[in-house]
């Protein structure tokens, strides 16, 4: 289609090209990695503040400290900025934190890397011989901000936990609704845990859903087993869940048999290929599909079936056939439940209208319920045997609520992490503050051996070493939560514990230290970068 | 500091109107019929109250009727007559309009086919008006209530069989029509099934009062009719008569606010005084935590912030404000220094705050508030707060470098990422 069929768009006229070159020393780059360091060393810490974030023609207002967020707001047009962007989101796709110290990391060493008189060969040679003793020691047996997760010791346990929620001020709790919380995602968490079937050795983790209320107090959050699912279209002032259709025999006497679909059922179909279709009679497509819709529902309902459930949308007229044979229709889950529910009946997804549906396809429930919860209508499903969780988080506004939200998810997989690997490092800058202590040590060791592996004077090294030496200072400082000068600092030959000391999943830390190098060597490497304005 | 309220001392909550007394009397009155002089039962139920808009009367003005009062398209006037002489009506509610080529909302055509027809073959599809004909006649349907509009043929099948059709009845109506008859509304007529068919006891005509004009081009009147619904559950339709679409809106907020700080202090039994009071007495506390030296306020402290002196002066500030704000708006007094001359007073002597020379003072009705409205306000208050105070940082996206006037900086942080 050529642009001047179309009537309304106009074309912009070329314009010349223009080329800019810059290097990492240019000052338009430094002030740009400073502000960025700025924004996020704001966010970093028990002093950590929140960050307001519009568009400039407005809309939805974002209130939030954390990093998954802040980088999927800001609009950064800066190709070395987008480079450590994409670093930090792919350690978050990972770990779900750490974020904030991945960036503040990278920035910080790239900064200071950047104004020493050193070449750029030369830093990343001894930020990788650094990391790898950062890495030694944090591996051996002698690291001691390192301790070994116990799941019998619901205190560690709430550290660990504590660690992450109580870190981001955009949720506005207070302790006793931090401690509140943290239980309820340690619950939710221990709750989801089963160790599956008798013929299986797999442990299998449950999926945890996350429900938020907005307008209530932090203190109503509350969990329930099975899966919540809001339906606005049940009426709050009456049960629309009477009678169900149960198995009448058979291993699964007494429960709701289930088919789920994630196809639409609501008349249009993704099958339909794409050419002009003409008929000599009047043919509706949707009639058409809903036709046969209709004839697999039949069937699905002399299987027996007593709750039909979709992903998409499901036709009215399907709607009232499965309601005049008291099949109970829930539909629009989209992909957020989907695999909750998939999951709590052990059910298969359908996936087309064309082939037979075995019984192994179906799933079971054992009750299905309409609730009232704060003046809105759910359906609650539960199984006997499934351990699907949902959590009901409650706060005062749609911003905390929403950041609450992120919050306990983020923990949950933190949690899921330390599974595999039970050990935790101490938080609050106490892993960082004993890095820096053990790195001044050894740090003479290397000088030596690694200036020459290098070919670089000693005085270089030091140099270098000591900037990422003062990086992992800064960021312990920002994490402390004393109110310290990072100039005035002293740091504590003891890590002074106490039993309330955050916790930190150890396998997160070691990958964020390892992207940060990675990312900072990756950006040092880097000469010119070439803007083409078009 | 709340005042439980009897449900026999109803007549003291008209302060629940903060000025709105047409509006809170309408309110009392909703509710003295739905109770139906029982006062023990502490529920009102707003979903059973409907509002009817009339537009053109020269006054703004509230009644109340019993029953739903929708408007009427005025072929219909000859099936209410006919009727309204029987009791005991069957009826179905339709989210959406009753025609053939009506879709429900996100519905998505896939595929579109264009019909190639021969002469010889031309035949109306008369499938689904023979469809919706089968359901009326199924459940004996004698009143259709629609939120659009109805198809032609199915509107003179109506007329021909005594259904009366209630088309553009606004959504709220069809919801208090639906709790009242504890019946589901349904989005496709066809579509409907035994559950969805309600029972409304009697229907009859219902008359305004209002005649707006005579037509343009010709001497016919042009009236408005309208349709009164009796259910065996009380409804109730307030009306509001008003020169503009904009006053009568209007006084459909202030009424709706009325009902819903009663229904408030009825289902909680409980009310706060207004017009300041209970920041008066806040005042008056924060007073008393200043004078004395070891109050921990702050359970995130394990000893008294060194801040906490600053930051209760501050709040005594803004509570002041505050109640000088009140008192003024309520029109006690227009000289600020007047009002907080008698605030201080009140705080010292831990009286209610009176301020003389008030043209109230004498006749002034005693002002309410709910108190879990009040409550939750203050709550949310303290929630935004907080989050403002814990930001130190606005960032604004899509801006274009050459779109930004260095003067609008100059006070701030100015940079591109």
């Amino acid at each position: 289609m050529r642009m001047a069929d179309n009537p309304g768009i106009t074309v912009a006229p070329s314009q010349q090209s223009t080329v800019s070159i810059q290097t990492l020393n240019d000052p338009e780059f430094l002030h740009i990695l400073q502000l960025f360091k700025d924004i996020i060393a704001s966010c970093y810490g028990p002093r950590g503040r929140i960050k307001v974030i519009q568009n400039s023609s407005g809309g939805n207002v974002t209130m939030s400290s954390l990093s998954s967020v802040l980088l999927d707001s800001l609009s950064i047009s800066n190709p070395i900025l987008e480079l450590v962007k994409s670093g930090v989101q792919s350690h978050l796709s990972r770990f779900n934190d750490g974020g904030l110290f991945v960036a503040l990391l990278v920035s910080t060493l790239v900064e200071k890397c950047v104004q020493l008189e050193v070449p750029r060969t030369v830093c990343i040679g001894v930020n990788t011989n650094m990391l790898r003793l950062a890495l030694d020691y944090l591996e051996s047996d002698k690291c001691d901000c390192k301790v070994k997760i116990n799941f019998s010791d619901s205190k560690e346990m709430m550290n660990l936990v504590t660690g992450i929620i109580g870190s981001k001020p955009a949720c506005c709790l207070l302790p006793r609704e931090k401690d509140i919380i943290s239980s309820l995602v340690l619950q939710a968490f221990l709750t989801s845990l089963s160790s599956g079937s008798k013929d299986s050795d797999q442990a299998i983790i449950g999926i945890i859903q996350y429900i938020k209320i907005e307008g209530r107090p932090v203190t109503d959050s509350h969990l329930m087993s099975g899966v919540l699912f809001e339906v606005p279209h049940l009426p709050t002032y009456k049960c629309c869940v009477s009678e169900l259709r149960r198995c009448n025999a058979g291993p699964n006497q007494g429960l709701v048999k289930v088919a789920v679909y994630n196809i639409s059922l609501s008349g249009d179909s993704d099958e339909f290929v794409e050419v002009q279709y003409q008929s000599v009679s009047d043919m509706s497509s949707s009639d058409m599909v809903v036709h046969k819709i209709t004839n697999v529902v039949e069937d699905l309902v002399k299987q027996g079936i007593g709750m039909l459930a979709c992903q998409k949308v499901i036709h009215p007229s399907i709607k009232k056939y499965c309601r005049q044979h008291n099949v109970l229709v829930l539909d629009r889950l989209s992909l957020t439940h989907i695999k909750a529910v998939q999951q709590v009946t052990g059910a298969r997804l359908l996936s087309t209208l064309h082939t037979s549906i075995s019984e192994t396809d179906f799933g079971y429930l054992s009750n299905v319920s309409h609730k009232v919860i704060f003046g809105k209508s759910f359906l609650h499903m539960e199984s006997l045997t499934s351990n699907v969780i949902t959590m009901v988080i409650c706060n005062r506004t749609e911003q905390s609520v929403q950041e609450l939200k992120r919050v306990c998810e983020n923990a949950d997989v933190i949690l899921r992490h330390s599974l595999v690997n039970p050990v935790a490092l101490f938080g609050s800058g106490i892993t960082e503050s004993s890095l820096v202590n053990h790195l001044r040590k050894q740090m003479s060791a290397l000088v030596s051996p690694v200036s020459q592996e290098l070919h670089c004077k000693e005085s270089q090294f030091i140099a270098v070493a000591n900037a990422f030496i003062e990086c992992l200072q800064t960021i312990a400082t920002l994490a402390s939560p004393m109110t310290q000068n990072t100039d005035d600092m002293e740091l504590e030959e003891d890590c002074q514990l106490r039993l309330d000391t955050p916790l930190d999943c150890y396998t997160m830390k070691i990958n964020a230290l390892k992207v940060s190098i990675e990312i900072s060597n990756v950006v040092l490497q880097i000469n010119n970068f070439i803007h083409d304005k078009n | 500091m709340e005042t439980n309220i009897v449900i026999t001392q109803i007549e003291q909550l008209s302060g629940l109107g903060h000025g709105n007394n047409v509006a809170m009397e309408i309110a009392m009155e909703t509710y003295r019929r739905q109770m139906k002089g029982d006062f023990n039962v502490n529920k009102f139920d707003l979903n059973l109250i409907s509002t009817c808009m009339i537009t053109g009367p020269p006054q703004t003005t509230l009644t109340l009727q019993d029953g739903l009062i929708v408007e009427l398209g005025d072929t219909q006037l000859q099936t209410v007559y006919h009727i309204k002489q029987q009791q005991h009506h069957q009826i179905l509610l339709v989210n959406g309009d009753v025609k053939p080529t009506f879709r429900h909302t996100g519905h998505k055509q896939s595929l579109s086919i264009s019909t190639i027809h021969h002469i010889s073959n031309v035949e109306h599809n008369t499938t689904w008006l023979d469809d919706v004909i089968q359901v009326l006649q199924d459940f004996k349907i004698s009143i259709l209530v629609v939120k659009g509009v109805v198809d032609e043929c199915l509107h003179d099948y109506c007329l021909a069989n005594q259904i009366l059709v209630v088309e553009n009845v606004k959504y709220h109506a069809l919801q208090v029509l639906a709790v009242a008859t504890q019946t589901n509304i349904v989005t496709y007529l066809a579509d409907a099934i035994q559950d969805d068919v309600g029972t409304v006891m009697s229907v009859e005509c219902w008359e305004s009062g209002w005649q707006p004009r005579i037509g343009v081009k010709t001497n016919e009147l042009i009236k408005t009719a309208y349709v009164k619904l009796i259910t065996e559950t009380p409804l109730q339709t307030v009306i509001i008569s008003g020169p503009s679409t904009v006053t009568v809106a209007m006084m459909e907020n202030e009424f709706m606010n009325c009902a819903h700080r009663l229904q408030d202090v009825v289902n909680t039994g409980k009310a706060l005084p207004g017009g300041g009071v209970p920041e008066l007495k806040a005042l008056q506390c924060i007073k008393r935590m200043k004078g004395v030296q070891d109050v921990q306020l702050d359970e995130c402290l394990s000893t008294q912030s060194p801040h906490q002196s600053a930051v209760l002066e501050e709040m005594e500030h803004v509570y002041e404000n505050y109640l000088c704000t009140v008192n003024m708006n309520m029109g006690c007094t227009n000289d600020k220094m007047k009002v907080l001359h008698s605030i201080h007073q009140c705080i010292d002597t831990l009286q209610p705050c009176i301020v003389p020379d008030s043209d109230l003072e004498g006749g002034q009705v005693q002002v309410y508030d709910c108190c879990r409205a009040k409550m939750e306000a203050w709550r949310h208050a303290w929630c935004l707060v907080q989050l403002t105070l814990l930001s130190d940082m606005q960032i604004i996206t899509g801006i274009e470098r050459s779109e930004v006037k260095q003067a609008l900086f100059t006070d701030g942080i100015m940079g591109f990422l």
